[in-house]
């Protein structure tokens, strides 16, 4: 047969653009695509300053949007920001390099039945549990130190972690795996070629629900036992009646948190790239 | 490149498969009994032959297969592929899948290099060898689409180039274009006819459309239902190339019309007509079964 297959998605003139239209990134277009946002931010700010100005209320309980900068300008000339911000990162990071072994773990889970059985109940159990809940315990352990946070980031981020790894082998195509063992791939190159690729978008999105889960679990240790890190700022500020800065730490996290959301989604639309419904 | 793997003396011999009594169980959890899905199942091909197994689905016809790939195993009865006993899937067989089972995350070069990959048979002629079969099923300028960016007819076709590439001296294939619509099935029935002309293995063809087995082999096996088994075998006699203009022919029609009868005539009463089936004209005749049910023949 000479190339003409009786459906054809696309024709061979097009091949160099085959995939979703790659964004050219011109900056016009991409200001215009975060408009909606940046309207809504300012709309926000806008009321904040709207409700303080007209109702004038105790600045202890809504601080007005300036006073909240000055007070995070001044604790940025201060070296505070910086020093939370390197206080909470050192936990959460070695929280979080601890917790990636849960994805052999997870993937191991899921390559056996009886694993499953064994282990689901105690892993889907931790996964209910809101951390703040064992975190008196933990500190009761551990005591008030490094160690609680580090031990905090990793209970939070490993359990939702290994979930989903073991719910990515899990769904694997059977097909596949036929089609593998038919070509007479043995358990490991079936593991390697098709069942790892296979739950590399499952890996990705517990990746990105680890760090955010992580994240809450490094808060709560911070906050309930005041330590250095941006929790603990908050904290402090609160004892201090210094609302405004407590609102700027506040306001920091939520900064922290969208960012590595937004990274980790990042990772998560690499990961499953070749997946059809993902909607980039 | 052109022709399989020469057979070797001894095994010119041997037929491709032979496959005495062959029957398969399965324990069922939730219903708490036994299923038979096949029971005394037995067939030759010989070397070279094109063999279509027709059926209702869920006959059994698609767990023969796997048996001969090595995919399950019989619980009684035994199977020998080129004069050896199947014990697992080997390099000498490779299977074309009803639902494709292409790898996602692969282009139209790395699904056709997947098979010899598993088969550690990469080398420096991989690369010519990948070319060479993406260019028989006619996939020339897709190397680099990924199967989602290929049609239901395309993506089969890279599944025939990966089976194709290990160069199996038998090809099975699983209901192969059952999912693929009338239109592209009909291009892909002519390329098969072509492709095998070519390379010249010996098929088990798995189908459920009367007039693709027909067209396609060169001996039918009609299997009924619950628990599968052979009702007969029969030859086709139509001369090749067949193209759409011998589905007028009087054999054609004939054989039809028989298989049906056989089909429609089974005991377990479980068919339901598909849909490729023409009710015969009132003057001919439809010829009643011979042979008793269950009486295999070769």
């Amino acid at each position: 047969m000479s190339a003409t297959p009786t459906s054809t998605p696309l024709d061979a003139g097009t091949l160099d653009h085959i995939g979703p239209p790659r964004s050219t990134g011109s900056w016009g277009k991409r200001i215009r695509s975060r408009l909606p946002g940046l309207v809504s931010l300012v709309i926000f700010l806008g009321g904040w300053q709207l409700a303080v100005t007209l109702t004038d209320p105790n600045p202890l309980i809504l601080p007005s949007p300036g006073s909240v900068l000055d007070a995070f300008t001044l604790a940025v000339e201060d070296g505070q920001v910086w020093a939370a911000m390197q206080a909470s990162a050192g936990p959460l990071a070695i929280g979080m390099a601890f917790s990636l072994l849960a994805v052999p773990l997870g993937l191991l889970i899921g390559l056996s039945p009886t694993a499953d059985l064994i282990a689901s109940p105690y892993l889907w159990g931790f996964f209910a549990l809101p951390n703040v809940a064992f975190a008196p315990l933990l500190i009761l352990i551990t005591g008030f130190s490094t160690t609680t946070s580090i031990w905090m980031v990793f209970l939070s981020a490993s359990v939702p972690l290994c979930l989903s790894c073991k719910d990515g082998v899990q769904s694997v195509d059977a097909v596949l795996v036929r089609a593998a063992r038919s070509f007479g791939g043995g358990r490991t190159a079936v593991f390697v070629k098709v069942i790892a690729p296979c739950s590399m978008p499952f890996i990705a999105s517990g990746v990105r629900n680890a760090i955010s889960r992580g994240f809450v679990g490094l808060l709560s240790v911070e906050l309930l036992i005041g330590a250095n890190g941006i929790g603990g700022e908050v904290i402090q500020s609160a004892r201090a009646y210094d609302t405004a800065r407590m609102f700027a730490f506040i306001l920091l996290l939520i900064a922290i948190a969208l960012l590595l959301v937004s990274g980790s989604r990042r990772l998560e639309v690499w990961a499953s790239r070749w997946r059809e419904e993902v909607v980039i | 490149m052109e022709n399989a793997a020469e057979p070797t003396q001894a095994s010119r011999r041997a037929l491709a498969v032979e496959a005495h009594d062959v029957t398969v169980t399965y324990d069922r959890l939730r219903e708490k009994d036994t299923l038979i899905a096949l029971r005394d199942f037995s067939v030759e091909i010989e070397q070279g032959e094109f063999l279509a197994i027709v059926g209702p689905s869920g006959c059994g016809k698609s767990t023969f297969l796997n048996v001969v790939a090595g995919l399950t195993f019989p619980s009684a009865g035994t199977v020998e592929v080129m004069g050896k006993p199947v014990t697992g899937p080997e390099t000498d067989r490779a299977v074309v899948f009803q639902d494709y089972a292409l790898l996602p995350w692969r282009t139209t070069e790395q699904n056709v290099r997947f098979g010899l990959e598993l088969q550690r048979r990469i080398d420096s002629e991989t690369q010519d060898k990948v070319r060479h079969y993406i260019k028989m099923v006619g996939l020339e300028g897709f190397e680099r689409a990924y199967p989602r960016e290929l049609s239901g007819g395309m993506r089969q076709r890279v599944g025939l180039a990966r089976a194709l590439v290990t160069e199996p001296r038998l090809l099975l294939m699983d209901e192969p274009f059952a999912a693929v619509d009338a239109m592209t099935r009909e291009v892909m029935q002519d390329e098969l006819a072509r492709i095998v002309a070519a390379t010249g293995q010996a098929i088990i063809f798995i189908t459920h459309s009367v007039d693709e087995a027909i067209t396609l082999a060169d001996r039918i096996a009609v299997v009924t239902n619950r628990p599968g088994r052979i009702r007969e075998i029969l030859e086709v006699g139509i001369p090749r190339p067949r193209s759409r203009a011998s589905r007028s022919l009087p054999e054609f029609t004939e054989l039809r019309d028989r298989i049906w009868s056989l089909l429609s005539d089974d005991p377990t009463n479980a068919v339901a007509p598909l849909v490729d089936y023409v009710p015969p004209s009132e003057g001919t005749q439809v010829a009643e079964p011979t042979a008793g049910p269950g009486e295999p023949l070769r």
